[in-house]
């Protein structure tokens, strides 16, 4: 008999969850994300963060109490945050111990009902993860940043998409003020370079991963080539259509770059990386004979600021300054 | 006719294969060239004939051509090219000997450093110090890890594979596949631990075959290794055949078999470390080769063995080509490509012989 | 080349296989190894030529302690035609024949006129000269043999070990290889199962049973005992039906 009382309350218990698919037209929030309609009744409250970029997007909202649960990311180290965001960051419980969310259940078992990341990678069933499918229908819609929806769209992902989520976020949590305050920033900021290196000579950047052979860097498509293209350079890999890839060293030697840029993550899941100078020294020898290695110019980026964001739009600022130091005097 | 007619009449027969056996040779050393000048003059960057050949003379001969190229273009080609197609060469011939002489050790056909698990137990030592870190295997070089995990392999595979201080072939085999498996398991664990994107892809890219980290200071360990080992492997086709006839007859023919195995399994798993450290672990190459040289010239591994060395320089050479410039600028992974060409090819020949 | 074994016994994985033996085969004859199945004939061939290690017991050849000798040394004094036969890679007729060189050679050694010669001569020896560039897997049980015993001489060894040539002949063949090697003229020592073989071709036999050799010779008490059978001669056969007849 207990043991039938028991089997009834799990079964309820079950039946709760279906509640979540119900009619559409009743939601007073609706936005468009990834090709799906996001709605809510209400502004999420018990929100799950991906990789950085989601969680710094949603604190330069103001976001801070809604967020239940982070994953980790102390790449590198506690420079590795924008001003301000490494006490938000402590303060949140950590659900995961690497970049990516947690696995299915422990992920389903959150409870959350917002969920930010950007790409598709945390949300791969090959990899254990839940899927997009399967949080929207435990409750928890799925928010990707940058419009990373597949590998043909991440190609085509721009660094204007950063508006069209901040816009879009304002609507979800009901603070369309603050994304209007800060776009409206980000979008003067971004002005202002472009004032700037007008009129100047497009610098030859190749932006690398490191590698002697093959090497891995950033062709013609894809967000960093135009943040390349923003902050006055030129990337000299461009002709090749692809994002983040690998490159013979035949033609890294013929690209003959003025300038690198290396994508930095000191520690990689827990684990030590490749540091930067290490990155560059390689590339370098691999394209000894260019100006970036005679002059030994080279700025390390974030891995987060290669990932769509609006930390995007800070790394175009710097990446600025590095290329074109006389437009910032 | 007399008995001394009829042994000359012998020797003439005999001497007529050696001569086909010649051509052969000869042919596979035009291809070796030819490829080899192939791989120097084409790439992901046009650099002209004129260019490449000007840069390379200039450099065996130092002011016999006036400089009329860039600094790139001879980095290109005397940096990259010419140390990548030697060491094409090398690991070619390296996999190819060390899959003919595997093949008779355990009188299997199917035998590769691959089957032996030794590949794998290279890959393992490597893919630790990839992802791990240098520091925690207490500051071992890529290739040391390389080849302790093929020692390791090749030791765990010859104590799990013996009974009674005799190696048995059979037990051999079986053993070899479940530590492949074994090691593989872990240092899958290993890369998925690291998670996601690029430190796991890059390991990936590289565990399929690579030439790409090709340089003129990473060769000489490559050449002393794989050249002292092919040569002395060469030179050990008699012993070699008795044991492919089978263990008592080797033993007869006067082969001391459990100490030419074991210096064979060791002499064999030196150079596939070397190889797996310098180009990722390549398959295929190992297993076919030796059956391709083996339809051209029969069994004998007087002949099995060099004409093995020469087919695999010269078709791991092709295929690094094809790697290079298929895709360019972007690089396949070598395992891709000998798979992709040498099957067919493989069959094609198994088709012709039967 | 005169072949003694003195009191020599083997183990296998703790099991004594060969408890004691003692045999001597003089130069120039045809010793027959008999007994029945598992009684560790094939064991004692393989003592002899090495692929076993004696637990206990001496095996001299012209007086020199097996022993001492290396391996290769060995090899130029004792063929085998064991029963093995190369059968995972496709060698022709000519590359086995050119294995028995083996012992000759070092390492570095080339293969030599004299060394085809050799060869040659030894195909011709065994009648087999029309298949020297035939495949040794397509070949018949007899031509394998005959292919095996050419090996066996071009070997050069003045000692012949044969671990039951005839298995899987038909009789013709088993006889035309019984000729062939007591032909040979080498001092010879060949396990067989069929007692008839021996009787005809030996000059001595030795029986084993159970790890020993306990005769040298062939009586029928000794056959009656080891192989639980009554052995009678043709004569003695016709005789006693017609006795029982009458």
């Amino acid at each position: 008999m207990r043991r039938l009382l028991v089997l009834a309350l799990l079964l309820t218990a079950c039946g709760q969850t279906t509640p979540a698919a119900a009619p559409v037209e009743q939601k007073a929030i609706t936005v468009q994300n990834c090709g799906r309609t996001l709605t809510f009744d209400q502004p999420p409250a018990k929100v799950v963060t991906g990789y950085q970029p989601s969680l710094e997007t949603l604190l330069a909202l103001g976001l801070q109490d809604k967020i239940v649960g982070r994953t980790a990311f102390e790449e590198n180290g506690p420079d590795g945050f924008l001003p301000g965001q490494k006490a938000f960051y402590d303060a949140i419980p950590q659900i995961s111990e690497t970049i990516m969310l947690p696995q299915k259940e422990v992920m389903l078992a959150q409870g959350a009902d917002f969920v930010i990341d950007n790409g598709q990678s945390s949300f791969d069933p090959a990899g254990g993860y839940a899927t997009v499918d399967e949080l929207q229908t435990a409750g928890a819609p799925v928010f990707v940043l940058g419009n990373w929806c597949s590998p043909e769209e991440t190609l085509k992902s721009t660094v204007e998409q950063t508006f069209i989520d901040l816009r879009n976020l304002g609507i979800v949590f009901g603070v369309q003020d603050r994304a209007e305050k800060l776009i409206a920033d980000l979008q003067a900021q971004l002005a202002d370079v472009e004032k700037r290196v007008a009129g100047r000579p497009k610098v030859k950047v190749l932006a690398t991963d490191g590698g002697t052979g093959p090497v891995t860097a950033y062709g013609g498509a894809g967000l960093m080539n135009q943040m390349i293209a923003k902050a006055g350079g030129e990337n000299v890999l461009a002709a090749t259509q692809a994002d983040y890839s690998e490159f013979s060293v035949e033609q890294v030697a013929a690209a003959n770059p003025e300038a690198l840029l290396v994508i930095d993550y000191v520690v990689y899941d827990g684990k030590a990386a490749p540091t930067a100078d290490k990155k560059a020294a390689d590339v370098l020898g691999v394209a000894k004979n260019s100006p970036a290695a005679t002059e030994k110019r080279v700025l390390p980026i974030p891995a987060a600021a290669a990932h769509p964001g609006y930390r995007n739009i800070l790394a175009i600022v710097e990446m600025a300054k590095f290329l074109h130091p006389d437009a910032f005097v | 006719m007399t008995v001394a007619q009829k042994a000359a009449s012998q020797r003439v027969s005999v001497f007529r294969r050696r001569s086909t056996f010649g051509l052969v040779l000869g042919l596979l050393a035009a291809a070796v060239v030819f490829s080899t000048w192939l791989a120097v003059s084409i790439g992901a960057v046009q650099v002209g004939l004129a260019e490449c050949w000007g840069i390379v003379a200039n450099r065996l001969f130092p002011g016999s051509v006036t400089p009329f190229w860039t600094p790139v273009q001879e980095q290109i080609v005397w940096d990259f090219r010419l140390p990548r197609a030697l060491l094409a060469l090398l690991v070619g011939a390296g996999l190819s000997v060390v899959g003919a002489v595997l093949q008779a050790l355990v009188r299997n056909p199917l035998a590769d450093p691959f089957l032996l698990g030794i590949s794998s137990g290279a890959s393992l030592g490597a893919v630790a110090v990839f992802v791990l870190g240098a520091s925690a295997l207490g500051g071992l070089s890529l290739s040391a890890a390389a080849f302790g995990g093929a020692l390791l392999a090749l030791v765990l595979v010859y104590v799990l594979a013996q009974r009674g201080g005799r190696l048995i072939p059979s037990r051999l085999v079986l053993a070899g596949v479940a530590l492949h498996f074994l090691f593989q398991a872990i240092y899958s664990y290993i890369l998925q631990q690291a998670q996601s994107g690029r430190a796991a892809q890059q390991v990936l890219f590289w565990l399929l075959g690579s030439l790409g980290g090709a340089r003129w200071e990473m060769l000489p360990i490559p050449a002393i290794v794989l050249g002292a080992g092919v040569a002395y492997l060469l030179v050990q086709h008699r012993p070699l055949n008795a044991l492919a006839a089978g263990e008592d007859t080797a033993t007869s023919l006067g082969v001391n078999v459990g100490a030419f195995r074991l210096q064979m399994f060791v002499l064999t798993s030196l150079p596939v470390g070397v190889m797996v450290a310098t180009s990722g672990a390549i398959a295929f190459v190992g297993l076919m080769v030796p059956h391709a040289a083996r339809l051209l010239v029969g069994a004998d591994h007087r002949r099995v063995l060099p004409v093995s060395a020469l087919l695999g320089a010269a078709f791991l050479q092709l295929v690094d080509i094809a790697a290079r410039t298929v895709d360019a600028p972007q690089e396949l992974a070598l395992t891709i490509v000998t798979a992709v060409f040498g099957a067919p090819f493989f069959l094609w020949l198994l088709r012709r012989r039967a | 080349m005169r072949l003694v074994l003195d009191g020599v016994a083997v183990t296998i994985d703790g099991t004594p296989i060969v408890r004691e033996a003692d045999l001597i085969v003089e130069p120039g004859s045809f010793a027959a190894l008999v007994g029945p199945n598992g009684c560790g004939k094939s064991t004692l061939l393989r003592t002899i030529y090495r692929a076993l290690r004696p637990a206990a017991g001496l095996i001299s050849l012209n007086d020199e302690d097996l022993r001492k000798l290396k391996h290769r040394e060995t090899a130029r004094r004792i063929a085998v035609v064991a029963q093995e036969y190369p059968a995972e890679l496709d060698f022709t007729v000519e590359d086995v024949v050119l294995m028995g060189r083996t012992p000759h050679k070092r390492p570095l050694s080339r293969t030599t006129g004299e060394d085809l010669q050799r060869c040659a001569e030894a195909l011709e020896r065994v009648s087999a000269t029309g298949l020297a560039r035939r495949s040794f897997v397509t070949l018949s049980g007899g031509e394998k043999q005959r292919v095996l015993i050419a090996r066996a001489l071009a070997q050069e060894s003045s000692l012949l070990l044969l671990d039951e040539p005839t298995n899987h002949l038909d009789i013709r063949h088993q006889l035309d290889v019984l000729h062939l090697v007591r032909d040979l003229g080498l001092t010879t020592l060949a396990a067989l199962h069929d007692l008839n073989h021996a009787l005809e071709f030996a000059d001595r036999i030795y029986v084993m049973d159970t790890g020993r050799v306990v005769a040298d010779e062939l009586t029928p008490e000794v056959i009656a005992r080891v192989f639980g059978v009554r052995a009678v001669s043709r004569t003695q056969y016709v005789f006693e039906r017609l006795k029982e007849e009458t």
